[in-house]
């Protein structure tokens, strides 16, 4: 099912009561999540995230604007009424239930002719657990069992009544990394399975990129970037999305265009093909770890000259950790380990990939080039 | 080593007996000693504390007080109070738990005023019990006249029949232990996670089947504690008839257990201490087995 806002917006009272100004959780979305595809939700803590979350199951109503399940408008239908599926970020299970009757939890408020025998809601509970792979947990209470286990419950009885929506908030947050990756695998390969409409929310950039066929970028609710994971990663609207994705994070520079060509200090990093017609100013320059070349047998003159600070070799690439006038505290470039650089020396000079930087205006830090 | 260590274990464990040193003298002294001296007395026949002589050792106290009609009539009346009481005083103490819970604005207010009687003297509430309901020469009460404006006749509350009397009984009763058990359950209400009722909504849930699944399981071991305590302060009563139909209990025919207890030791008629003995272990015998019903069905039901 796909889901459309139409300027959809919730406001808040601010806590603060010595401030007057509402908080604007969710500022005026407007776009269309596809059919059958698992979006990311994207941004720091406190953007609105949640808040967006509990807009589409209906547990907040919109100060405005609109909300349509593939055409019907939804907007002021209650939760129980909306058929979504919800994963919380404590999962809450009821924990006085077993794992089976807390997945068998959902089938016990169909009602009319929808209504199951005992049989029929143990055999979709089991269908379920088995989607998640916890079928020899059924008997167990939530308190007994790990907070991986927990969390896929969370998912089979979300699943179970075979929602048309799935909603997961931060559904990782209390794994450790190794559950966290091998659990969003899992989420992926569900959704690949059932082909449910999922949005999925986390302040984990690495996490959304990672199995998300599209993610949406937010910050202080209002929508920045919508896209291919990849796409946004390789073509960010803005200085804040180009910092919030990527690890390790973009190196971020004061640079500036003049003469047609890219600056960062006194050094020319990129000329004319690069800069094009952008008009001469003082810009934000941003490259990320991999955009950074280290030839000593290059004789171009288009090289950015920092300080060399240390060398950490990781396998299969090294990481040089350096620092540039230009720029505040330690930047990070990461290049192929065959690459030698000198460490004895007290600096290295890098070329840049030119697909790998991006401008941005000094002032809106929007793109530029 | 090991010795060492079974040595320090033992000094830390003569720590722990001394702190717990002074609790033991004074339980020792006013729990435990008066216990076995009232075991003892309740065997003596005729024990007379003046002289502190008795004519010798038998059931025959139990068996005494076994065929008083007052001690039979008190057996009845508290029985009837527990019955009553106990399981209406916790579902209105629900009832207006859940109202206060699910209301927003003026919460506290009336968290307040449902408060107010548990801090009010039993006394003082129990003389305007009496002054609602009793029939003077003068007036028929404030309940009466409410009745006669309904157009119903008039009934004697405090010196009438015995279903008038056992009804004012248990309504004093209930209003006086609803005001503890809305704040215990008011505060148990609310500490169920909201979480729980998010889910259950976007689930579908009704709001009857949310309260029968959710809400009463969590709250349970709270409700448990209410039931227990309640029989036990409900077979326990005496002061609240007292306070409605004064000190004169067995000649209203309102007696408890407890007033059976005290009228064989300081009533005009008493001076029985070994009577008084053994309807005291009575009324423990009574209790103890409820409460281990009690106990046995919470653990049975309870969540962990
Ligand atoms: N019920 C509420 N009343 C007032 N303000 C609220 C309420 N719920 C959320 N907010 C505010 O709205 C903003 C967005 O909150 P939200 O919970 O959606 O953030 P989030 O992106 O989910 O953050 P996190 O990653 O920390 O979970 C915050 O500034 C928050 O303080
Ligand atoms: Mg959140």
């Amino acid at each position: 099912m796909k889901i459309r806002f139409e300027g959809l917006t919730k406001r808040f009272p601010n806590r603060n009561k010595k401030i007057k100004e509402d908080v604007v959780a969710v500022d005026n979305f407007t776009f269309e999540i596809p059919d059958g595809k698992l979006i990311g939700l994207l941004g720091p803590s406190g953007c609105g995230k949640s808040t967006a979350l509990n807009l589409i199951c209906g547990l907040e109503m919109p100060t405005e604007g609109k909300i349509f399940f593939d055409d019907e408008d939804v907007t002021n239908l209650p939760a129980e009424n909306r058929g979504v599926g919800m994963v919380f970020q404590s999962y809450a299970l009821y924990p006085h239930l077993t794992v089976k009757k807390n997945i068998m939890f959902p089938l016990g408020n169909l009602k009319g002719d929808q209504k199951l025998s005992k049989e029929e809601m143990e055999k979709k509970a089991l269908e379920a657990a088995k989607v998640v792979q916890i079928e020899e947990l059924m008997d167990r209470k939530p308190n007994e069992m790990s907070g991986g286990q927990q969390q896929r419950v969370a998912i089979a009885r979300a699943l179970v009544k075979m929602p048309k929506v799935l909603l997961l908030d931060e559904p990782l947050s209390n794994l450790d990394a190794r559950l966290r990756i091998q659990t969003r695998e899992e989420i992926k390969r569900i959704q690949n399975e059932t082909k449910i409409t999922t949005v999925f929310v986390t302040h984990d950039q690495e996490e959304a990129m990672s199995i998300s066929d599209m993610i949406v970028v937010m910050k202080s609710g209002v929508v920045n970037q919508i896209g291919k994971p990849q796409e946004v990663y390789d073509n960010p609207v803005n200085l804040f999305v180009a910092k919030f994705l990527g690890t390790p994070p973009i190196n971020v520079f004061n640079g500036e265009i003049k003469n047609g060509s890219l600056y960062i200090g006194e050094d020319k990093i990129l000329g004319k093909d690069y800069v094009k017609n952008t008009p001469d100013q003082k810009v934000y320059v941003g490259i990320r770890p991999e955009g950074f070349i280290h030839d000593i047998n290059s004789k171009s003159d288009m090289t950015l000259k920092c300080s060399l600070k240390a060398i950490e070799v990781m396998g299969r690439d090294t990481s040089v950790v350096f620092e540039n006038s230009n720029s505040e505290g330690k930047l990070r470039a990461i290049i192929s380990s065959d690459n030698d650089v000198d460490s004895s020396s007290p600096t290295v000079e890098f070329m840049v990939n030119p697909k790998k930087v991006f401008v941005f205006n000094k002032e809106t830090e929007e793109r530029l080039i | 080593m090991s010795n060492n260590r079974s040595l320090l274990n033992k000094l830390r464990s003569l720590k722990a007996w001394l702190y717990l040193l002074p609790a033991l003298i004074f339980l020792g002294i006013f729990m435990i000693y008066p216990l076995i001296d009232v075991l003892i007395y309740s065997f003596e026949i005729g024990y007379n504390s003046a002289s502190q002589t008795s004519l010798g050792k038998g059931l025959y106290n139990y068996a005494y007080v076994l065929h008083d009609p007052y001690f039979l009539q008190a057996v009845k009346n508290t029985f009837i109070i527990v019955i009553i009481t106990v399981p209406l005083s916790t579902i209105f103490a629900l009832l207006i738990s859940l109202a206060l819970n699910s209301i927003k604005k003026l919460r506290d207010l009336f968290q307040t005023i449902f408060f107010l009687p548990y801090v009010t003297n039993t006394l003082a509430v129990g003389l305007v019990f009496m002054i609602m309901f009793k029939r003077t020469p003068y007036t028929d009460g404030l309940i009466n006249l409410l009745i006669s404006f309904f157009g119903g006749s008039p009934v004697d509350f405090i010196t009438g029949p015995y279903w008038a009397k056992i009804f004012v009984m248990c309504f004093y009763t209930i209003w006086i232990v609803l005001p503890f058990k809305v704040l215990i359950l008011t505060a148990a209400l609310a500490s169920v996670n909201d979480v729980y009722y998010k889910a259950a909504r976007i689930d579908g849930t009704s709001r009857f089947r949310m309260f029968t699944t959710i809400t009463l399981p969590m709250i349970s071991p709270m409700v448990f504690y209410l039931i227990i305590t309640g029989f036990i302060g409900a077979f326990k009563a005496y002061s609240d008839e007292v306070a409605i139909f004064g000190t004169n209990l067995n000649s209203a025919g309102m007696n408890t257990i407890v007033g059976y207890v005290y009228d064989m030791l300081y009533g005009d008629s008493g001076g029985y201490p070994s009577y008084a003995s053994s309807a005291a272990l009575i009324l423990f015998a009574i209790v103890f087995t409820i409460t281990v019903i009690n106990l046995l069905i919470s653990k049975k039901t309870s969540i962990n």
